[in-house]
């Protein structure tokens, strides 16, 4: 039995559905509360977990999953040495979104990372603290601007709702994934020329103990030439 | 070989030899005088990242507490006695210190996560000894290690911040310039952009100049405005950087000299001789070298200064806060990082103390993880 995890809601899930039945698979549920046990019709090898498409980076990586799909954003995130215990067996052409840095529109003297320092720089000066940038991607947020050499900023968590933290007053800057930029001029605020972060997609993810030691299985190979490759 | 249950190897634990060695290194503390320190495992972390900023967490492991708030795991002595001893009456001090701090280091890293360290600060009121303790500080580390086959290496950020004080520009880009020392990658675009000559043809505010004064109209016509910095901010942000992107740049012999200077290097004992035969040097720069000689001349009464490197810009990337005389040695063999690394960090204790308080400082660790492995 292979133990494939996949988002249990969302845009994400309904293009996983479409990436699915584009190769002829039918996702049944089989839950019997509520449905977040399912499997492909007509094949018994494989069991469908749905759960959190943020949950699913670290479920592979502790082996509750065998194989997952779910987004590079929270991979990167979750995992921060994901290549250790994660492969990345293939990209795949949905779930597109850049992670990137937003700062009011107004903010018109804000165009690089070289600004945003210096702004940053202006906030210890004048208020006696860092520049507060909310945002859900912790991680991946504080070594980038560390690897970019940006100083004076804190991290605020915010799990959700992001773009409204500047507005309420909690941060100065957010980090947030963006696929059409809408929200972020929704919400007037814009990005910054060399701000992004991470170019995110789906992908399918398989734990690396299990793929070494599978991955001659012929029924694995079966079921991923047939469910993955498509072919 | 220890090896547990997941093949993850421990190295293994020598701990009567690392008894010893601080047994002995603390006998040396004592006898010079030094009084032993301790400072509490668990930081309060808002205290700290207001500090480092956010760097700090990269490096340090944070714990969470719904009551506390969220603590640190001590990630270096200095912050934590600076701070101890900020609170008490006395300017004037001699710690050492002997514990374990966290970090957390990346995949190649040879450094354990939880090692042991031991080392010392020295505070003083009075700027005139800074020359005794520096020599004070590099003689008690080289005592320590007499018994080790080691090599030192020597910097001094102040002969780069004295250099830049010296340029014929404003003190906003002296300010920047200065902020970024630390930061090899941002300062190189800084003095790129503050130089009458770019080198870089797509740098980043060069056609930021240009923009300017259209960004001026721009912000007229905006309406809505949140947040802490107003449109008064950033006005006069806008109005600083037309002043400064286009009048009193750097000219190309200043900015050579500068960059030369930071690529010199040689032995200690030549340093000063060496560092005034440069071009350009002016009143300040001249000053620091003096200072920076009388420390090489009291050293010299002590050790071989011949065989002692020095480097302007030893340290600067990864002995964060420190912004004077610094010095590190490394084991002769085995690729280690250095057993001893330390400096003086006047501006940090000025910047915490408060006002009216003057107090200068110098400080030292050993790895002792490494040390024993000799």
């Amino acid at each position: 039995m292979v133990r494939f995890g996949l988002p249990s809601k969302g845009r994400l899930k309904k293009q996983v559905e479409k990436f699915f039945s584009e190769r002829g698979l039918e996702l049944v549920n089989i839950g019997m509360t509520r449905e977040y046990l399912a499997e492909f019709k007509g094949e018994k090898k494989v069991q469908i977990i749905l759960l959190a498409a943020s949950d699913i980076p670290l479920e592979i990586k502790k082996g509750n999953l065998d194989i997952g799909i779910t987004g590079r954003d929270l991979i990167f995130e979750k995992i921060l040495d994901w290549r250790k215990c994660i492969l990345e067996l293939k990209q795949l052409d949905f779930g597109e979104a850049d992670l990137v840095i937003g700062v009011p529109q107004f903010w018109i003297d804000v165009n690089y990372l070289d600004d945003l320092d210096e702004v940053a720089f202006f906030f210890r000066k004048k208020y006696s603290r860092c520049l507060r940038i909310a945002t859900k991607y912790q991680n991946i947020t504080r070594e980038f601007l560390i690897d970019n050499q940006v100083t004076n900023f804190e991290i605020i968590e915010s799990q959700g709702a992001t773009e409204g933290a500047i507005v309420n007053g909690l941060a100065d800057v957010i980090v947030d994934i963006s696929s059409t930029g809408e929200t972020l001029r929704q919400n007037k605020l814009k990005t910054i020329e060399d701000g992004i972060l991470l170019k995110s997609f789906a992908s399918i993810f398989v734990n690396k103990t299990y793929y070494k030691k599978n991955k001659n299985d012929l029924e694995l190979r079966r079921i991923l030439d047939q469910l993955v490759l498509g072919s | 070989m220890l090896k547990s249950k997941k093949g993850i190897i421990k190295p293994k634990l020598d701990s009567g030899n690392l008894g010893l060695e601080i047994r002995r290194i603390a006998t040396i503390f004592k006898k010079a005088g030094l009084k032993e320190i301790s400072v509490p495992s668990l930081l309060n972390s808002s205290d700290l990242v207001d500090l480092y900023g956010e760097d700090l967490k990269l490096r340090a492991y944070t714990t969470s507490d719904p009551v506390r708030g969220e603590q640190i795991l001590r990630p270096d002595f200095t912050v934590p006695i600076l701070l101890k001893h900020l609170r008490g009456n006395s300017l004037q001090a001699k710690y050492f210190y002997s514990g374990n701090v966290w970090r957390r280091q990346n995949f190649k890293s040879v450094i354990p996560n939880e090692q042991y360290q031991m080392g010392f600060e020295l505070f003083d009121s009075k700027k005139t000894k800074s020359i005794s303790s520096d020599v004070e500080a590099y003689l008690l580390i080289n005592k320590i290690l007499s018994k080790y086959k080691v090599n030192s290496v020597t910097g001094d950020v102040q002969v780069l911040t004295s250099a830049i004080n010296d340029l014929d520009i404003s003190d906003y880009k002296k300010t920047s310039l200065k902020r970024h020392l630390w930061r090899p990658k941002r300062f190189m675009r800084l003095l790129d952009l503050y130089s009458k000559q770019k080198i870089c043809g797509r740098n980043n505010h060069s056609s930021k100049i240009a923009n300017l004064s259209l960004w001026k109209k721009k912000l007229l016509g905006m309406e809505s405005f949140y947040g802490v910095r107003t449109k008064t901010d950033i006005k006069q942000r806008i109005e600083v950087l037309e002043q400064e992107l286009s009048q009193n740049l750097i000219a190309s012999s200043e900015k050579n000299f500068l960059l030369k200077l930071m690529r010199f290097q040689s032995s200690l004992r030549e340093a000063p001789k060496s560092m005034l035969s440069l071009s350009m040097v002016g009143s300040t720069f001249r000053k620091a070298i003096e200072n920076f000689e009388r420390r090489v001349e009291l050293l010299s009464e002590h050790v071989d200064t011949k065989m002692v490197k020095f480097q302007v810009i030893y340290g600067l990337t990864t002995l964060e806060y420190y912004d004077g005389f610094v010095f590190g040695f490394q084991l002769d063999h085995g690729k280690y990082p250095p057993i001893a690394q330390g400096g003086r960090y006047d501006s940090l204790c000025s910047s915490l103390s408060k006002k009216g308080k003057s107090i200068c400082a110098i400080g030292s660790m050993l790895r002792m993880d490494f040390l024993r492995k000799n």
